[in-house]
């Protein structure tokens, strides 16, 4: 796969991580369901898959670059992809819904 | 001072970053469009608008054009009261040769510094420079403003303000305030992680001001630290030039020490000496280069102590695939081209210093990197400017009620150092594509047009906020929004006009330097009348009445320049 | 802001104090960090070429550390109880670490002979 591409998914990998660990946290849970939060169980599995995922797209971040370039380039990937998940909770909640499929809205 | 070390770091953070946030406005805006520096080059001087060159023969092509330079006008003026006598007629002691260049430039830049013999300080100097085109080697005419290399960048850290280097002290003190501020924004956003992707933009302007603050602050947040600390780190010498006063005595021993060990001579020897062929000592490093497993093309190339006995050349390589500027050295005798010196693989320290100071002054080859970095540039702009708002907002209604004009004049600077900042640039970019090539003095109307539509800007700011001092919003951010808007436009199509080089054509061929700068004209354009228009439905909205609501989108939309 | 109507005069006496007070931090957090961290720079370019590191390596690291001890000197010069004791630690300190480095100096030249 080239590059780009890779960087691509390391960013997407960024966001839908930030989004899993945003749903881990009471208050923008109930943004994104309008529902009571996730249960302790639920909630601690988001925040593993959101940590494993960030730790994936260094791993990607680090098969494209040089170390100390990709380290540079995953902290970046991390401020976007802190701002764009806050700006989709800011005007389309539901759209963080795709993160937890499977889940009846109710 | 205060009852907790809380009210202590919110002190701080609201004055500190209050006074110093103007400078530190301009370090970050400054900053993230010197992230293309060089692109604001090729914009600005057609004439070099083609690819980036190899470093072309140094026997035949640059050795001619060294030895033609002489020292400038300037750099003799300013020698003046700094020598014994009358100054020398000319300048026949080389010092060195110089030459940087790295994968985005074309042109290159050759300088030649010179001995003064009667200088009262032995250290000091004169010096040339000469560009060239390196595909003929042909002088290119070095007359004019480069708008990003030697404006925007200078402007970013030291604010183009040279009596005593103020600028430098200033933005190394707002350097710090910016640590400061985050320390201390730390210290008193208790909430920092459960309320991380927090912004409410439907909640009132002062809270959804704080959320864009908060946010924008913390989610770079080791962007802003890195960067204020590695600038200042880049800095510490001048901060701090323990180094050259108090332990210069020290500092010179450790450079003979120094000197026996690499056995690169310090001083000329005195003696004549030939150049032997520095092609023939660049194609050497490279191959020893290659058998490092780090092939690349020179970055630096010195030649020291030219025509003595003494002389060496240094050839550097570029660290384009690394963080690091430059790496690898290796000195050759220039008299016979024989390896002197191979820098061995850099200490712990080392490292750490060329990862520090490469990351902030990014030559290498990155271009999702570069663009995360105006991106990271912008934020920090957006989490000040939403301070100063978030400032206005606290405390207008009170200063209306108690006749104090602060929040007017915070109000007032804010939107000079956001709108009326962005109209500054956009004023040179214009002038640059208006005055015509031959009027020597373009480069001074360059700069005058900068400066004085950033005064206008500030002059209009204070007319229009009077509302504010009646706890109402100003009507300064859109209708300098507007300004910018129409602005940005005319700054492309006067490319057009000027150069034939229109977006088509340019995204056709693929010239990204010219095509990057024009589309991002454009967005800027893009963003500016939206934010206008948001500005005007809020104000017309009912909600808005003596809230000042709008007050907080212009830094939003100055985010997307 | 002291011509305020409605302020007595011991109102007025107290905020033009606060104001002392105000400044008097100000200066001992910029200057005063500044002495400590010039004469902390100092030490270190001075002892540590003698520990093994190469000079070059011994002005990054200090500059370096240099930006960090200076963030933390002005916080504390804020946060600290007594202003006096911030300028003891602060400027004497400074001065201390100054001089010792301008000894090793004199110590390091000399045993080499210069």
């Amino acid at each position: 796969m080239s590059d780009a591409a890779l960087l691509a998914i390391a960013l997407l990998l960024c966001v839908i991580s930030f989004g899993w660990l945003a749903l881990a946290m009471d208050a923008h849970w109930r943004q994104v369901w309008s529902s009571e939060p996730p249960g302790r169980t639920t909630a601690r599995w988001l925040r593993i898959l959101g940590w494993m995922g960030l730790a994936a797209s260094l791993a990607l971040c680090l098969r494209v670059d040089h170390a100390s370039m990709a380290s540079l380039v995953w902290v970046m990937n991390l401020a976007s992809a802190a701002l764009i998940v806050a700006m989709v909770l800011a005007w389309t909640p539901r759209w963080l819904r795709l993160l937890v499929p499977g889940r009846r809205c109710s | 001072m205060f009852q907790n070390f809380r009210l202590t770091m919110t002190w701080l953070h609201t004055w500190f970053g209050l006074v110093l946030g103007f400078v530190l406005m301009v370090a970050f805006f400054f900053g993230a469009l010197s992230v293309f520096d060089r692109e604001f080059d090729r914009w600005g001087i057609p004439q070099t608008r083609f690819e980036a060159q190899p470093l072309p023969s140094f026997d035949t092509l640059l050795r001619p054009v060294f030895e033609s330079i002489e020292p400038s006008r300037e750099s003799i003026d300013e020698m003046r009261g700094r020598v014994h006598g009358p100054m020398p007629e000319h300048f026949d002691t080389v010092r060195a040769w110089t030459l940087y260049t790295t994968h985005r430039d074309p042109v290159m830049r050759l300088n030649a510094i010179y001995e003064v013999p009667n200088a009262r300080d032995p250290d000091d100097d004169v010096f040339g420079s000469r560009t060239i085109d390196p595909r003929s080697g042909a002088v290119v005419p070095d007359n004019q403003l480069r708008i990003g290399s030697q404006f925007f960048f200078p402007l970013h850290y030291s604010l183009q303000l040279h009596w005593l280097d103020l600028g430098e002290w200033l933005v190394g003190l707002a350097a710090l305030a910016m640590l400061v501020a985050l320390v201390s924004g730390v210290v008193m956003h208790r909430k920092l992680f459960r309320e991380l992707f927090t912004f409410r933009p439907d909640k009132q302007l002062q809270r959804s001001t704080l959320d864009l603050h908060n946010l924008s602050g913390v989610a770079a947040l080791p962007f802003h630290f890195m960067f204020a600390f590695t600038g200042l780190v880049i800095m510490a010498g001048v901060y701090f030039p323990v180094a050259h006063v108090q332990l210069e005595p020290l500092h010179e021993y450790y450079e003979k020490l120094e000197e026996q060990q690499t056995g690169l001579p310090h001083d000329r020897a005195g003696v004549a000496a030939p150049l032997a062929s520095v092609d023939a000592m660049v194609a050497e490093a490279r191959q020893r280069w290659a058998q490092r497993g780090a092939s690349g093309d020179v970055g630096l190339l010195i030649v020291r102590h030219v025509g003595d006995a003494n002389g060496y050349v240094s050839v550097f390589r570029a660290g384009t695939d690394r963080i690091g500027l430059l790496g690898e050295g290796i000195h050759f005798k220039a008299s016979t081209g024989e390896v002197l010196y191979e820098e061995p693989p850099s200490s712990a320290v080392g490292g750490v210093t060329d990862f520090l100071v490469g990351l902030h002054l990014q030559h290498f080859r990155h271009w999702t990197l570069r663009w995360l970095y105006v991106f990271g540039g912008l934020l920090g702009a957006v989490c000040i400017a939403t301070g100063f708002i978030f400032f206005i907002e606290k405390r207008k209604r009170q200063h209306a009620r108690q006749g104090v004009s602060g929040a007017r004049v915070v109000s007032a600077l804010a939107v000079t150092f956001v709108t009326g900042m962005v109209i500054a640039t956009l004023s040179l970019l214009v002038a640059n594509r208006v005055l015509p090539e031959s009027l020597t003095t373009r480069e001074l109307f360059e700069q005058s047009s900068f400066w004085g539509a950033w005064l206008l800007a500030l002059m209009h700011a204070f007319w229009r906020t009077g509302p504010v001092a009646q706890g109402q919003r100003t009507s300064a951010w859109s209708e300098q929004c507007w300004i910018i808007a129409v602005m940005a436009v005319l700054a492309v199509v006067l490319n057009w006009i000027t150069t034939g080089d229109h977006l088509l054509h340019t995204l056709a061929v693929g010239y990204w330097p010219v095509a990057g700068i024009d589309l991002a004209l454009l967005t800027t354009a893009a963003v500016a009348v939206l934010a206008a228009n948001h500005l005007r439905r809020r104000a017309a909205s009912p909600r808005a009445r003596g809230a000042g609501v709008s007050e907080g989108d212009p830094a939003v939309g100055v985010a997307h320049v | 802001m002291a011509g305020s109507p409605g302020l007595s005069r011991g109102d007025a006496m107290k905020q033009q104090s606060a104001q002392g007070v105000v400044l008097g931090r100000i200066a001992a957090g910029v200057l005063g960090s500044y002495v400590l961290t010039w004469g902390a720079v100092a030490l270190l370019i001075a002892a540590l070429p003698s520990a093994g590191l190469s000079f070059e390596d011994a002005e990054n690291l200090s500059g370096m550390l240099a930006i960090l001890l200076y963030l933390a000197a002005f916080l504390w010069a804020f946060s600290a109880l007594s202003l006096s004791r911030v300028w003891v630690v602060l400027a004497g300190g400074g001065a201390a670490l100054a001089v010792t480095a301008s000894l090793l100096q004199y110590v390091v030249l000399r045993s080499a002979g210069g």
